[in-house]
């Protein structure tokens, strides 16, 4: 069995121990309610004030805005620890180790299921919340599916880069416990970093929870998006490797 | 007879001060080789530096011919490790633990993990989530997750730990038939002189972190006797 055929093996047995944990159920779970109740809650609202503050179009851009500076980040820290000190703590991970796959490979299986996992959130998303707007207001509607689309999956680069920080952070960690409370600290901390300091802010992953947006609106250049890219793109691939050389070290 | 397994001067000092120091010996194909020693003696430090799971200081090990780490994943394709503890997934199935090991192995059959459940009489509970398992019970899904594959070289650490009587029983006869039958070698580690004996025909004495002896038990002599001269012959030295 070549390297692909290897990960590929890996990255299913990992999707499989999610799916088997309830925790990943539930956050799925909110992906399809979020949307939903939120449209539920705006229709009512909208008919009772008779204003018109979210149309259809708009609606799943205002709830993918939600999940990118909150949801999106606490599920890439909940995969990260479940793949990583969790199962250190569980004494599973040297279940993994010990079968016919190197570590690079383990690793690398690992990064992409969670990957996958944002990528399959991000889907249901904007399937579901798409479908919501109909609720809110079916009008306009069918102009906005294009853009939401491409917003959404704009939006799974820097969850991922904040996804590989994640799993580059938990690697200090034997505890899923500590490293989950350690990286909502972090993502805190973060958060007020450029109030602080601004100039730091623009290296940082979670600053560009809303780098969706440039997608969607005109009259961006293609440089503004192409460096913010270069610039998240080369937060996954330092924190890659980063991780990795923690990784490869581990004794369990 | 060649050497399924080669480990030349082992050496892992943890910060306490407790480790292994220059443990050399040999695994031959056929062999049930015993790895004894008293609890704390090294053993499973040795173990663990044979699959990978922790990086010795110095030395050389050789899976097959094959040298660790740098051939990994094609020597760990012919052995089977249970180290330390029955660890499993417990919010999966006996069934879906197995099959997270068969996907690395396409080759298998479809009917191996029915067979294998067979062979350590899990197959009543494949369905049944493993937190609920027994500690006997897990120790025989950790056993049925080492042979799903069948490796040439199976590495068992204290295999009948947690088992009843009747458990060790039926996993000593399995060693056993699947040496003779299958032509499966293995190294065992125990500090049970009793199992020990019963099962293997060459020996690794480890005590304190140092290999006192390698070889089979002079005849007429118990392993238990046999041990206690090597660890005088070691205090004399």
């Amino acid at each position: 069995m070549g390297a692909m055929g290897l990960v590929r093996a890996n990255i299913a047995n990992e999707w499989h121990k999610l799916w088997a944990k309830r925790k990943i159920k539930f956050l799925l779970g909110l992906t399809v309610l979020v949307p939903l109740l939120g449209a539920f809650s705006l229709e009512r609202l909208q008919g009772a004030f008779g204003i018109l503050a979210v149309d259809g179009a708009d609606y799943p851009l205002t709830i993918l805005g939600l999940f990118t500076l909150v949801i999106l980040p606490l599920t890439a820290f909940q995969l990260a620890t479940e793949l990583f000190p969790a199962e250190v703590a569980a004494r599973t991970l040297k279940l993994t180790l010990l079968q016919p796959i190197s570590r690079w490979n383990v690793f690398l299986s690992k990064v992409l299921t969670i990957g996958l996992v944002l990528a399959v959130q991000l889907g249901v998303l904007w399937a579901v919340s798409t479908a919501a707007g109909l609720w809110v207001q079916a009008e306009g509607l069918a102009n906005g599916i294009g853009n939401g689309l491409i917003a959404h999956a704009a939006a799974w680069v820097p969850v991922f880069a904040v996804a590989c920080l994640a799993v580059l952070v938990v690697q200090g960690f034997r505890s899923a416990t500590g490293a989950l409370m350690t990286l909502i600290v972090l993502f805190l901390a973060a958060k007020a970093l450029p109030f602080v300091v601004p100039e730091v802010a623009v290296f940082l992953p979670f600053t560009y929870s809303d780098w969706h947006l440039l997608w969607t609106e005109g009259g961006v250049a293609f440089g503004t998006l192409l460096n913010g890219f270069l610039l998240l793109a080369s937060c996954c691939i330092v924190t890659y490797i980063a991780g990795y050389t923690l990784f490869e070290r581990k004794e369990v | 007879m060649d050497a399924v397994l080669r480990v030349s001067g082992l050496t892992k000092q943890y910060r306490n001060g407790r480790g292994v120091e220059k443990v050399s010996f040999e695994v031959r194909r056929g062999d049930v080789f015993g790895f004894f020693g008293p609890n704390g003696a090294g053993k499973t430090t040795v173990l663990k530096a044979i699959v990978g799971l922790l990086k010795p200081d110095r030395g050389e090990v050789q899976l097959f011919g094959q040298p660790m780490p740098q051939q990994f994943e094609q020597a760990m394709r012919k052995v089977g490790t249970l180290i330390e503890t029955a660890d499993s997934f417990d919010c999966m199935t006996a069934r879906a633990n197995l099959e997270l090991v068969a996907r690395f192995y396409p080759e298998l059959g479809a009917g191996r993990i029915d067979e294998v459940l067979e062979l350590v009489g899990l197959a009543p509970y494949q369905k049944e989530k493993v937190r609920g398992f027994s500690l006997g019970m897990k120790q025989r899904l950790a056993l049925a997750t080492t042979l799903l594959h069948r490796p040439e070289l199976v590495i068992l650490d204290e295999p009948t730990n947690g088992l009843d009587i009747e458990g060790m029983v039926a996993t000593r006869s399995l060693i056993r038939r699947l040496a003779e039958e299958e032509g499966m070698s293995f190294v065992i580690s125990s500090h049970m002189i009793s199992e020990m004996e019963k099962l293997c025909n060459r020996f690794a004495i480890v005590r304190q972190g140092r290999l006192l002896y390698e070889g089979a038990v002079e005849d007429g002599m118990s392993l238990e006797a046999f041990y206690l001269q090597q660890v005088e012959q070691a205090k004399g030295a």
